[in-house]
């Protein structure tokens, strides 16, 4: 019984925006703009060169009805050059390229297999070794339906089974639900290897067999941290082996600046700096969330004068021009001291806004909200994003009862 | 355990104008009592500032830092309801000073432990409602509703004031982000530039959704394009057709015109290349007949030449003559051959007589004819041998005798020499001597060999003693007495012997032997001596007896050369009679003799020879002058001998020559005459040939022929030129219908092909204009970053405008908190306090007042007791005054839990009466029951109504520093 090998990824998104961002230059722009085909490349050039025996795709290789045409013709280009290579490619389509779209198709190479709406399988044979791969493209937009169900139970003892599923856990209400389903069913069918797709974030469901979100490739969301990329699996009936290969063009990250006993204005960038570097050397091209920790007096004086934004604009013009770039999105301060001035007043404000319930929350945005023409651009109101709002007002109330 | 937060002690360490002052406080109330200038202010700052921190450089507050004392703070020791006694110490620092608490447990705090204590009031919150002068008092009718809200709502709470002016200021930011109706505001124009970005967007869209449809029309068009240049080529080849037609066109109106001519005349019969062939003939007929002429003319001249004949029988005998020059010329040189030898010979026989010396000749004649025979010349030869050998041996016996007469020389000389080498006087004298030293020479040898002798027995001796020796040891080893005893006598012995051996060598050798030595020298030397001298005496004898030889030896040589001589002379005089008998004189040479016979005997044999070649050249010379006379005759002309086969020569190649031409000639005529023939024939021939040109053109005459030739020929242009003209309308493929149509017809239907043709064009590069456009916006399309850049800028929009809406809610939201928050306290607090102010109120104004109101406006209003209501503003100022301290007042009573601060008052009561000041008093008193009151005055008159200790001189304390006034 042979192994087999194949590169498992999702969610490509290719051309899509990345979402959150503003205020950057023209070049880090483009950079952040190329980072989907940089890394798509990155899979293409690591698949030219390490010759997997096929590749699965699952899901969402564009970004819905917002695919461009450059998009489309780079994954064209691509897989005609692994047909060139002789390397197949398993496509499921999934909630944001679904096949009831009205958009343009770009033909591709026969060694591309697109699977359709309705569960089937795609038999290979690779050095002898029978591999049967089920799944289906998402017919249309949504998918509330458990496809699962569909999925045959594993008979031939002899085959490689794979599962390509676009969908999200039954239990997972973080995510719209797409095509739900439940571990246990998964695991009821038999399968040697469960390849996922559709959520962003890279997760291991299971083990033995492996059930497995390789995430998106490249993040495109202040909430999509950290290193992306794709699996690497080389699989047999009896074990599997995954490697985690990154591809990120562009990573998302954290970064965290210990400020203690920092006094100047000049330590401070420098400290920044330094982090900032730190980060570039292990993740290269960043987007930046910057906290500066410990803060104490001595160094808040520092932000007496000048602003936040004004300390950030500042760091920003320290790492212009700096490759591969190090973008700092936003500045988070972190004081060592509480504030002083949280007085009873200030108590009774905060506790009126913790009595608030939605409702009223709601009733007091409503004017923003039910704007007529606005409310499209504006970001639902949920509870985290009432429990961040209040944060920052509480931050507001701190910081500027000061001021008065 | 007490509820009030009462000062105790103040410790001043410098501040202001006050210097190391302590003050120890009452519970109740205070009076602080100076006149201007005393420093109540400072005090009351003092302790301002002590709680609350220094003024930093942005505050406008006077700063209290001494001019005089490098000190600057203090202390104030306070009583606390939940902290217990606490000391505050603040001194310079930082900018609000450094401040340290001490509490009662021992524990040490700072600004944090102080803003406890002061339960997180500020200097301002603390300020609006415990510490107030106649300023704030005066300014109550300028409050604004608001302002008196806050005042009246400042239970229990602080920052009222900030909370205020924030709620205000965060309404106005807010606004500034977003207005429900506006333009201007960030987060609006943010919206409507998205809106914007939306729709290009949706446009940009709406383009890419076109690139299907445009790959469609391309693909249409592309279809279309092939069909219309498929259509064209089409009309281009129609439009060809035409084209050549119209070319056409002249050529056939010129067929036409062509058969027509052609057609009206009659075809003209005419040999092939007749006139050619007839000129030919023509040509050739007068040629041949020119040569006939020259021919005939030629054969007259021959035939003339041929009666000269040539004499055929001279021919043949100057042949035969011709065959003989050979022989004639071999005779010739014969002849003078012949007579070159007989010369020579005649010469030689004439040398070889003087070389024998006969010069007669008659004498030659008798040596021509003499014998001689070998047998003679034998004879003679022996007498030559005879003389010769005789001299030989003379010769011979000459030189001997030199010989011996050297060598007798030579011995004398050798005997002189022996003489000379004779030995010397001297050595005659050694040599006489010598047998006397011999003598004695031989005794000293005889003594020496004797000595040498005696020495043998030593060695005997020696034996004997190692004998005694061993005797004796082995005796004593033995204890043989007997071997001991021997041994002893030898030892005895050998003793003896010793001794006497020494005495017999006394004698004196040393001079017999030096002796010895000088006569063994001389003996040598004379031994030499007598050898030469031997040898000297034998060669002496030797030399005698050879002497004695050689005289013998020459003795006899003499006699043999006279011997010798004798027959020489004899042998001389036989040879002399000999030569006579030939008559040759003794003039003969010695040398010549032994070649006599040889030379005599040549003579004869040349004279033999002579004689022969003179008959040889007789015959010779006879033969040629038969020849010479025979040509003579055939040449009829005399001519020397030397010439005459020239001439013959000459004269027989004329006659030969002349025979052949004659051949020639006669072979011509022959030639000339067949010629002749074949000429005459040829004539015939051409002549008819014209003839039949003739008859195939229909005329007789060369004229005629000539025109019928002309007729023939125009009409073959004519022909040639149709047949080009049909051949290049053959080549241009016209089409039989359009062969019918005439120019304006065609000139019609060009036209309208080339409308056509033209329209098609301007459809094709409508077409191809169209595709170019739409292949350029497909790759442009698939090139156009611009969407991905759009929706990237959408994005970045909506981050944007999502950080101004949190902006914009916080804002929003903390206002909104803030008046609910306020409202609330307007709502459930206020009304708890206007009954407490209402109290004061009333007891103040001593019942003239019931009520004090808050008007719906926003300002207050007093109601009377007669119910009437007045604006805060129509009060007295005394009133105004009265009504703001019962607002403090109950204030204070609502916060007595809350904020158990003492009262800091300066000096408000300046404009009431005594009345007035009175019911202020007691409400004082009823107040310093539950609140620490501080109160600074100037008014003696206040000093009346309190009790001393509760009066602190403030003047006196200057006086007395560091003394505190209990």
């Amino acid at each position: 019984m042979s192994a087999i090998r194949f590169f498992h990824m999702a969610d490509l998104h290719l051309d899509s925006p990345f979402k959150g961002l503003f205020g950057l230059p023209d070049n880090n722009l483009k950079k952040i703009r190329a980072s989907t085909f940089e890394a798509f490349d990155k899979i293409i050039h690591r698949a030219i060169e390490e010759r997997p025996d096929f590749l699965l795709i699952v899901g969402d290789i564009y970004d819905g009805e917002n695919r461009s045409l450059q998009a489309q013709r780079r994954f064209q280009t691509a897989m005609e050059t692994l047909f060139e290579h002789n390397i197949p490619v398993i496509v499921s389509y999934g909630n944001h390229d679904h096949l009831h779209g009205s958009w343009t198709r770009f033909a591709l190479p026969s060694n591309v297999y697109e699977l359709p709406a309705d569960t089937s399988v795609v038999q290979l044979k690779i050095r002898g070794q029978q591999v049967n791969i089920y799944g289906f493209s998402y017919g249309q937009r949504h998918v509330k339906e458990a496809m699962i169900h569909h999925y045959p139970v594993a008979q031939d003892q002899h085959a490689i089974h794979i599962g390509m599923l676009h969908g999200s856990e039954a239990s997972d209400s973080t995510h719209a639900v797409y095509a739900p389903f439940k571990k246990e069913q998964l695991l009821a069918k038999g399968y040697h290897y469960w390849a996922l797709g559709h959520i962003h974030k890279r997760q291991l469901l299971h083990k033995e067999p492996p059930i497995v979100y390789p995430g998106n490739i490249q993040s495109r969301h202040r909430n999509e941290q950290g290193i992306k990329g794709f699996y690497d699996v080389t699989l047999s009936q009896t074990s599997a082996n995954l490697t985690f290969v990154p591809t990120s063009a562009v990573v998302y990250n954290v970064v965290e600046v210990d400020c203690t006993n920092v006094m100047h204005a000049n330590e401070l960038l420098q400290k920044c700096e330094e982090a900032i570097a730190n980060n570039r050397m292990e993740y290269g091209a960043s987007v930046i969330d910057l906290h500066l920790h410990h803060i104490d007096d001595e160094a808040e004086t520092l932000f007496e004068h000048a602003t936040i934004d004004e300390w950030l604009e500042t760091i920003r013009e320290a790492e212009d021009g700096i490759e591969p770039m190090g973008w700092v999105q936003k500045l988070f301060i972190h004081k060592s001291t509480a504030s002083s001035e949280s007085t009873a007043i200030t108590k009774s404000v905060i506790s009126v806004m913790d009595q608030w319930d939605i409702t009223e929350w709601k009733d007091i945005l409503k004017d923003l909200y039910q704007h007529a023409s606005g409310a499209r651009f504006v970001e639902p109101l949920t509870e985290r994003e009432i429990e961040h709002l209040k944060l920052e007002a509480q931050a507001l109330l701190a910081d500027e009862i000061q001021r008065v | 355990m007490r509820t009030l937060l009462t000062i105790q002690k103040i410790h001043i360490y410098g501040f202001g104008k006050h210097e190391n002052i302590t003050i120890s406080l009452q519970d109740g109330v205070t009076i602080f009592y100076g006149m201007n200038e005393a420093g109540k202010t400072t005090i009351q700052q003092f302790i301002l500032q002590m709680l609350f921190g220094f003024p930093t450089k942005q505050q406008s507050q006077r700063k209290y830092e001494p001019k005089t004392s490098p000190k600057f703070g203090g202390q104030l020791t306070i009583q606390h309801p939940i902290y217990g006694q606490c000391t505050i110490e603040r001194v310079k620092g930082k900018a609000t000073g450094d401040v340290t608490v001490y509490t009662e447990d021992g524990t040490k705090g700072h600004e944090e432990l102080l803003a406890k204590l002061l339960y997180g009031y500020s200097r301002a919150s603390f300020e609006a409602i415990f510490s107030f002068s106649i300023h704030e008092l005066q300014g109550i009718e300028k409050m604004s509703e608001e302002e008196l809200t806050h005042l009246l709502l400042a239970s229990g709470t602080t920052g009222i004031h900030q909370l205020s002016a924030l709620e205000k200021k965060l309404d106005k930011d807010a606004g500034e982000l977003f207005k429900k109706s506006g333009k201007l505001p960030l987060i609006n124009q943010k919206i409507e530039h998205l809106k914007q970005l939306e729709k290009t967007i949706k446009k940009e869209q709406a383009t890419i959704h076109t690139f299907e449809a445009k790959s469609l029309k391309l693909q249409h068009l592309e279809h279309q394009l092939k069909d219309l240049y498929n259509q064209q080529k089409t009309l281009q080849h129609e439009w060809q057709q035409l084209t050549i037609m119209k070319q056409a066109l002249p050529l056939i109106e010129q067929q036409d015109k062509l058969q027509q001519s052609l057609n009206s005349n009659a075809p003209v019969q005419f040999p092939p290349e007749g006139i050619r062939r007839y000129e030919q003939l023509k040509d050739r007929l007068t040629h041949e007949t020119l040569q006939l002429t020259q021919l005939e003319d030629q054969y007259q001249a021959l035939q003339s030449k041929l009666h000269l004949t040539a004499d055929e029988q001279a021919i043949e005998e100057m042949t035969r003559l011709m065959h003989k020059e050979a022989t004639w010329n071999q005779l010739v040189v014969k002849e003078q051959n012949l007579k070159d030898e007989l010369f020579v010979l005649q010469q030689d026989i004439e040398a070889q007589f003087r070389l024998l010396g006969v010069q007669e000749k008659e004498a030659q004649a008798i040596l021509l004819e003499g014998t001689v025979s070998l047998q003679q010349e034998e004879q003679f030869q022996r007498q030559l041998t005879v003389l010769s050998a005789t001299e030989e041996e003379l010769k011979f016996y000459l030189q001997s005798l030199e010989q011996i007469h050297a060598e007798l020389d030579n011995i004398a000389g050798q005997k002189k020499q022996l003489q000379q080498e004779a030995l010397t006087a001297e050595e005659e004298h050694i040599l006489a001597q010598w047998p006397q030293k011999k003598k004695r020479l031989e005794q000293l040898r005889h003594v020496q060999l004797q000595r040498s002798k005696p020495k043998q027995p030593i060695l005997f001796i020696y034996l004997v003693l190692a004998i005694s020796i061993v005797a004796v040891v082995y005796g004593v080893v033995e204890k043989n007495w007997a071997v001991i005893v021997i041994g002893a006598i030898l030892g005895l012995l050998f003793l003896l012997f010793l001794k006497h051996a020494k005495q017999v060598e006394e004698e004196p050798l040393e001079r017999n032997s030096h002796l010895l030595k000088e006569l063994e020298q001389e003996e040598h030397l004379v031994q030499q001596l007598l050898a030469k001298k031997q040898r000297l005496e034998d060669r002496w004898i030797v030399a005698n007896e050879q002497q004695r030889d050689k005289e013998r030896q020459y003795a006899q040589l003499e006699h043999k050369i006279q011997q010798a001589e004798q027959t020489s002379a004899e042998a001389n005089q036989m040879l002399e009679n000999f030569l006579r008998r030939f008559r040759l004189e003794g003039n003969v040479p010695r040398t010549l003799l032994p070649e006599l016979f040889m030379r005599i005997r040549a003579v004869q044999e040349m004279d033999v020879k002579q004689r022969s070649t003179f008959k040889l050249l007789h015959a010779i010379q006879n033969e040629k002058n038969e020849l010479y006379e025979a040509v003579q005759q055939v040449l009829k002309n005399e001519y020397s001998e030397q010439e005459i086969f020239m001439h013959l020569r000459a004269s027989y190649l004329a006659i030969q020559q002349a025979q052949q031409q004659m051949l020639q000639t006669t072979e011509q005529v022959a030639h000339l005459l067949s010629k002749k023939q074949e000429v005459q024939s040829l004539l015939q021939n051409y002549e008819s040939q014209i003839a039949q040109l003739f008859t195939r053109a229909n005329v007789n005459s060369e004229h005629a022929f000539y025109e019928t030739f002309e007729h023939f020929q125009q009409q073959q242009k004519l022909q040639t030129q149709l047949q080009t003209i049909q051949n290049q309308l053959a080549s241009l493929e016209i089409q039989q219908q359009e062969r019918l149509l005439n120019g304006a017809q065609l000139h019609e239907k060009i036209h309208a092909l080339e409308e056509e043709r033209n329209a098609l064009q301007v459809t094709i590069d409508q077409c191809l204009e169209e595709r170019a456009t739409l292949q350029i916006e497909k790759e442009q399309l698939l090139n156009d970053e611009k969407y991905g850049l759009l929706l990237q800028q959408f994005e970045q929009e909506k981050a944007l405008l999502q950080q101004l809406i949190e902006q914009w809610a916080s804002k929003k939201m903390l206002a909104t908190a803030i008046h609910e928050t306020l409202f609330r306290l307007r709502e459930e607090k206020l009304p708890h306090v206007l009954t407490q102010v209402n109290a004061i109120f009333h007891s103040l104004t001593a019942g003239r007042y019931d009520k004090l109101f808050i008007h719906e406006e926003g300002y207050f209003e007093a109601q009377a007791v007669s119910g009437l209501r007045y604006h805060v503003a129509e009060l007295s100022q005394a009133t105004k005054e009265q009504a703001y301290i019962s607002l403090r007042m109950a204030l204070a009573k609502t916060l007595a839990t809350s904020a158990p601060f003492p009262f800091i008052m300066d000096d408000p009561f300046v404009h009431f009466d005594r009345n007035r000041t009175n019911k202020m008093v007691q409400l004082m008193k009823e107040v310093g029951y539950e609140r620490q009151i501080l109160y600074f005055t100037c008014h003696e008159g206040m000093l009346d109504l309190w009790q001393k200790e509760q009066i602190v001189d403030l003047g006196a304390l200057a006086n007395e520093r560091g003394v505190t006034s209990t």
